[in-house]
């Protein structure tokens, strides 16, 4: 009895699963990231601009030997454009097989969230942005926003990434 | 001959004045096919067929076109006839005065009175054949030259016992009714959308027939007495009956989502819920809202509707008063603004629709977008 009953809890854990999140500022709002697609976070550093490159795409950074593009977070958020300060990050990204680097206000912490206390988003709007957000949770009486990296980009627009 | 062009002629204008249900009248137009018109009395015949349908905007003229246009009629003075102007009143008295000459005494006037449906459908031929009427004048020269031609073709093929039976059988049966309903229905459109009615009946369509109200799923959970909460938003008045209510909740940090519509203000957290904030002003009034105007905005509260979790923003609560249904003017047709269930005469503001607002707003709808497109 006490055996089933705990093959039904694992179960219902499994099912459950608890994920670890990195939670970053943007525009006083809070998002968080999969930690799993998560490398590693800079302070910001000089970022050299690419010409020719696409409006998101802020520029490059040399990380240990390795180019890396990092992209314009408020912008592709359609957020106003912010002065940069000393809790300015640049948080290094695994996505669609490409490794990026993302330009946010702030890393705070990382949080645990298990998968029944991740909500789905309002689904109004029809803007590319829309689907950036793969859900909201309640957290400290804060909503949390966790933001789907993959789809950050488009299919051309990670294939127009390799290419710059 | 089993009865008399003269009675026959007699018979078809009583029965065009809708007098009786004629079933004793014996015609039996079948019998004589062939039957074709003294000359003499032809041309009373017409002249009165055409100053009497004027007069009664009786049937179709189209249908009886063949009729007024006799064999003898030259293609030149067929071209040049002129239709007699339309009489507004219908004397029985005078009508039997002027076929006096061609009638017979013994043929007895009916006096039965008409069904309900009978007069409708009369009123419904007249103004059918006063159209028919005006069309046919627009287009007299083409149509009586086409008529003209049409007459070659009479000369061999005489048409006008099967018509006059038609219209005879109009009073007889229901068969015939429907056939010249028919004919009629082919010149007129407009009355063909009310026969269409007519066949498949709704008992309100003859008795000055208003819609169902589109409100009426919200007035059926409405007390004649209801309360509404009625709120400011940028100077307007909203009001909300309290059985949409799902409660008043002070705006505190509201998380903007990005890629929403620009009135989606974001999502607010209460007690582990989230609430969807409606920028109230931004949706009610797109036209209107501009930077500045957003600038003047001081939203204070979430008007949350029933169980849902939109709130709309408001600026101020007024109060929440009692009045009557009859104080509402209802929303009656569908219109650009589904979520707008009427208008409370006494505070010249609009009531909300709460259901048909949550339907738009979880279909991401403007507040002149269909509701369809959700």
């Amino acid at each position: 009895m006490s055996n089933s009953r705990n093959v039904a809890a694992v179960a219902a854990s499994k099912d459950d699963a608890v994920l670890q999140w990195v939670i970053f500022k943007l525009d006083n709002e809070t998002y968080g990231i999969n930690v799993m697609q998560v490398q590693e976070i800079l302070r910001y550093t000089d970022i050299a601009p690419v010409p020719g490159a696409p409006s998101y795409v802020l520029g490059i950074i040399n990380l240990r030997g390795n180019v890396v593009t990092v992209i314009d977070t408020r912008s592709r958020f359609g957020l106003p454009s912010a002065e940069l300060d000393d809790s300015t990050r640049i948080v290094i990204i695994e996505a669609e097989k490409q490794v990026i680097g993302i330009l946010v206000d702030s890393v705070a912490e990382v949080v645990y969230l298990r998968r029944s206390e991740i909500d789905n988003a309002p689904n109004v709007g029809t803007e590319e942005s829309a689907k950036y957000i793969q859900g909201v949770s309640n957290r400290d009486n804060e909503l949390l926003i966790l933001v789907d990296l993959d789809k950050l980009l488009s299919d051309d627009e990670w294939v127009e990434l390799t290419q710059i | 001959m089993s009865k008399s062009v003269d009675e026959t002629v007699f018979d078809y204008f009583s029965l065009l004045l809708q007098e009786s249900s004629s079933s004793d009248l014996g015609l039996k137009p079948e019998t004589n096919p062939e039957l074709t018109l003294p000359k003499v009395s032809n041309e009373a015949h017409y002249a009165v067929t055409r100053s009497l349908l004027n007069a009664a905007h009786s049937s179709s003229k189209l249908a009886l076109e063949p009729q007024t246009s006799a064999p003898k009629v030259s293609t030149e003075s067929a071209t040049t006839r002129v239709f007699a102007e339309p009489r507004t009143q219908v004397d029985k008295f005078a009508l039997e005065k002027l076929l006096s000459a061609v009638s017979k005494p013994s043929v007895p006037i009916p006096s039965e009175p008409i069904p309900n449906a009978e007069i409708a459908l009369t009123q419904q031929i007249k103004a059918s054949a006063e159209r028919v009427r005006q069309a046919i004048t627009h287009i007299a020269p083409k149509t009586a030259q086409q008529t003209s031609t049409d007459h070659i073709g009479a000369q061999k093929k005489p048409r006008t016992g099967k018509e006059i039976k038609s219209l005879v059988d109009i009073k007889n049966n229901e068969c015939s009714l429907a056939g010249i309903k028919d004919v009629i229905i082919k010149h007129d459109p407009l009355l063909a959308s009310v026969v269409a009615q007519e066949q498949y009946p709704e008992p309100q369509t003859q008795t000055g027939f208003i819609p169902p109200s589109i409100t009426h799923d919200l007035q059926a959970v409405l007390d004649d007495e209801f309360q509404v909460l009625f709120f400011k938003v940028a100077g307007l008045t909203l009001a909300v009956p309290l059985v949409s209510l799902g409660g008043i909740i002070k705006i505190e940090k509201i998380n903007h989502l990005i890629g929403r519509p620009s009135w989606f203000m974001g999502v607010q957290t209460h007690r582990d819920s989230h609430i969807n904030v409606v920028d109230t002003c931004a949706w009610v009034m797109p036209e209107k809202y501009s930077p500045e105007l957003a600038q003047t905005l001081d939203y204070q509260y979430l008007v949350m509707l029933e169980d849902s979790q939109w709130g709309l923003t408001c600026e101020s609560l007024v109060n929440a008063v009692k009045i009557e249904k009859s104080h509402v003017n209802w929303r009656e047709k569908l219109g650009k603004r589904p979520w707008l269930a009427g208008v409370v005469k006494q505070q010249m503001c609009g009531i909300l629709h709460v259901q048909a607002l949550i339907k738009m707003l979880d279909a991401g709808l403007g507040c002149q977008d269909s509701i369809d497109r959700g």
